[in-house]
């Protein structure tokens, strides 16, 4: 058993804990901190996957942007201590039925299925952000371009959307 | 399974960090979880956070195959990668604007429960 | 070095040794935390509070030890001894959590940290984005600290940390970027390396403010915009004690306080290192390549010089890093405190515009001198000794 195999093994204990908080925490609060932990789960498995460019990726959009957002939104719109768990608890029973049912399909099918030629994961030195900068300059130029536009109108949304007042005159 | 599994757990569990089925079934399970908070839970900052969840799952399985298959490692450009890339950065947008609809949501019906805010049901 | 190695080399020592893993990760924690992180942090402290004495011209800690100097030791004592009280209502997991997200964001950072050509943590290769990466954990502690405390004026004073560190965290990122494009590269060795003094033949471009008037630009905006992020003043909103107590630390005591403090005054540090380094050319010099000097000494057969290199590589190094730190401190007792529109207008209506255009600048700069002309380097260094006809190749 490698270092590497004890991380990935740590980081997939991490994540799934993390994902069972997230899914079934009563308190919404509790639930998005056990989503960091997942986040940095996959991240630490983006980092063990030799992927390192998208595991610093993973931390600052998802730790620093996404879960900030999340935590505001938890902090000013409920009441979080007073929700209980017994009263949505019959709500989780189809749900976690049918969910399970779809899992057991998902391993049968990820166990049974051919996945053809498998190679190690590479252990060079440079890592592939190299790689990666070329891509996004040569063939995914036009879909970066395409992403970044759509983030700017989304962003414009986001604060047309979140601001009372707008197109309202002021007194 | 024999007792040999709790003796030596390192060698039944040696390669898994090479192992592609274990970040498949990491993934599925993840998903699992991501698929019933957002089904089963009411308020809607849980929702989206199964959505979360759900996202980074795939996310996770186009790097996984990206690395290890030898046909797809062979060529030049890892589109896994770039798919992962551009999830995230979707993400992030989506995050802004669900956010926004959720605490405007809260100042005009005073609740984020999912159940309450229904005057769109036909 | 990709975070795989990384990884890979710091679990072989684990398995080699054969002892339990926790013990080896908090041992290995409490190393760097005692070792560097703490002296270094507590002597900033010490140094602060001489510095604000000599503003106001008073003495200054002077009772413990010669100078006082001795002064740090007996703060982290009372740190330590210092009762740990929780708030009532406190959440107790949240509360305990949120200062080690905070020092784990700051101390984390240390590692790819290029103190000299041989001294390096680790050597990612996507150096300078690892450490603005976990930088980003470093608001996440700030906020849930906040709002675990029960306390109001904790929660606005987090509010207004994560707010400012998230909107700052663009500016930081672009000026960043515009290294970036100059050097190629994200490996924190290779930016420094890549800023020794142009020799001859060399592929060299010294220190990267002075490449080109964009970058010079941009280090400016860099340095406001760390300053946002590590909370100091005149951006000291999140804990402006003249409206909010002591903001989102107030309801800690104890090593949980102490752990702020110390995160704050790394975190001070860490923008002083990673801005002497990417801007400032970390250990080079003007005129000389110190990785190239000759010391002409040896041990049984080995040259010493690494040695001697490393010693004044990290001198150099530390003397950039400690002018970074006195500047920041100087500010604090100048400066007025923003309000927090002032702040928001400054961060996207005129920090994010400026190094918008910088980042467009540096590129076509670069473009036009290395693509267009063919020159090997675009530095204004290089610019000047063609007009001079020092480079004429």
């Amino acid at each position: 058993m490698s270092g590497l195999d004890l991380f990935v093994l740590a980081m997939f204990a991490l994540g799934i804990a993390g994902a069972f908080f997230t899914a079934f925490h009563p308190n919404i609060l509790y639930a998005s901190i056990s989503l960091i932990a997942t986040l940095g789960a996959v991240a630490g498995l983006y980092a063990g996957l030799g992927a390192d460019f998208l595991a610093a990726t993973q931390l600052i959009i998802y730790v620093g942007g996404i879960l900030i957002v999340i935590l505001f939104a938890v902090m000013m719109s409920e009441n979080i201590y007073k929700k209980r768990f017994a009263a949505e608890a019959k709500k989780y029973i189809l749900p976690s039925i049918v969910s399970i049912g779809l899992l057991a399909l998902l391993f049968k099918l990820l166990f049974s299925a051919d996945w053809g030629e498998l190679s190690e994961i590479s252990q060079s030195q440079d890592g592939v952000t190299l790689q990666m900068g070329q891509a996004l300059s040569r063939p995914y130029a036009l879909p970066f371009q395409y992403v970044a536009i759509v983030l700017l109108f989304g962003l414009i949304g986001a604060v047309v959307i979140a601001r009372p007042h707008i197109g309202k005159k002021r007194k | 399974m024999s007792l040999d599994f709790l003796l030596h757990p390192t060698s039944y569990l040696g390669g898994v960090s090479g192992n592609l089925s274990a970040y498949l079934c990491f993934s599925a399970i993840l998903f699992v979880f991501g698929l019933i908070a957002a089904l089963s839970r009411r308020s809607t900052i849980g929702i989206f956070m199964g959505i979360e969840l759900i996202l980074n799952a795939a996310a996770l399985n186009f790097v996984v195959f990206q690395v290890m298959k030898k046909d797809l490692a062979a060529q030049n450009w890892l589109h896994g990668h770039m798919f992962s890339l551009f999830i995230i950065i979707l993400a992030a947008i989506e995050a802004a604007v669900a956010l926004a609809i959720i605490l405007r949501a809260f100042g005009s019906k005073g609740t984020i429960n999912s159940d309450r805010i229904s005057e769109l049901k036909g | 070095m990709t975070l795989t190695n990384a990884i890979n080399e710091f679990f072989q020592l684990i398995t080699k040794f054969q002892v339990p893993f926790f013990l080896v990760s908090i041992s290995s924690a409490a190393i760097i935390i005692l070792f560097f992180a703490m002296p270094v942090s507590g002597f900033a402290t010490y140094l602060e509070r001489k510095i604000s004495a000599d503003f106001h011209e008073r003495i200054g800690p002077n009772r413990v030890g010669p100078w006082g100097l001795l002064q740090l030791i007996v703060d982290g004592i009372k740190m330590f001894l210092k009762e740990d009280t929780v708030t009532k209502n406190a959440d107790r997991v949240v509360y305990n959590l949120a200062p080690s997200l905070v020092t784990l964001g700051s101390l984390g950072a240390f590692a790819v940290i290029p103190f000299s050509a041989y001294i390096i943590g680790a050597n990612l290769n996507i150096g300078i984005f690892w450490a603005m990466a976990l930088g980003s954990v470093v608001s996440l502690g700030v906020l849930l600290g906040a709002w675990s405390s029960d306390n109001k004026w904790s929660l606005l004073g987090g509010m207004r940390g994560a707010a400012q560190i998230i909107s700052y965290e663009i500016p930081l990122g672009l000026s960043v970027l515009s290294v970036v494009v100059v050097s190629g590269t994200l490996n924190m060795h290779e930016l420094v390396a890549t800023q020794a003094w142009p020799t001859l033949g060399g592929k060299g471009h010294f220190w990267n403010i002075f490449h080109n008037p964009f970058l010079f630009i941009n280090f400016f905006v860099y340095f406001i915009a760390a300053l946002a992020e590590c909370n100091r003043t005149p951006f000291d909103l999140p804990e402006a004690e003249s409206e909010l107590v002591s903001g989102f630390n107030t309801e800690f005591s104890g090593m949980r306080f102490g752990l702020y403090a110390l995160a704050e005054f790394a975190d001070v540090i860490l923008f002083a290192c990673i801005s002497s380094s990417i801007f400032l050319g970390g250990w080079q010099l003007p005129f000389v390549d110190l990785s190239l000097l000759h010391f002409g000494m040896s041990l049984g057969g080995k040259s010493l010089d690494p040695v001697f290199q490393t010693a004044l590589m990290m001198g150099v190094f530390l003397a950039k890093a400690s002018v970074i730190v006195f500047v920041v401190m100087w500010l604090r007792w100048t400066l007025p405190r923003l309000r927090v529109d002032q702040l928001m207008n400054m961060c996207w209506k005129y920090l994010i515009p400026i190094s918008f255009v910088c980042v467009v600048g540096a590129a076509i700069w670069v473009w036009f001198f290395e693509a267009i002309l063919g020159w090997p380097s675009s530095s204004m260094v290089h610019i000047v000794g063609r007009m001079l006809g020092v480079y004429s190749s």
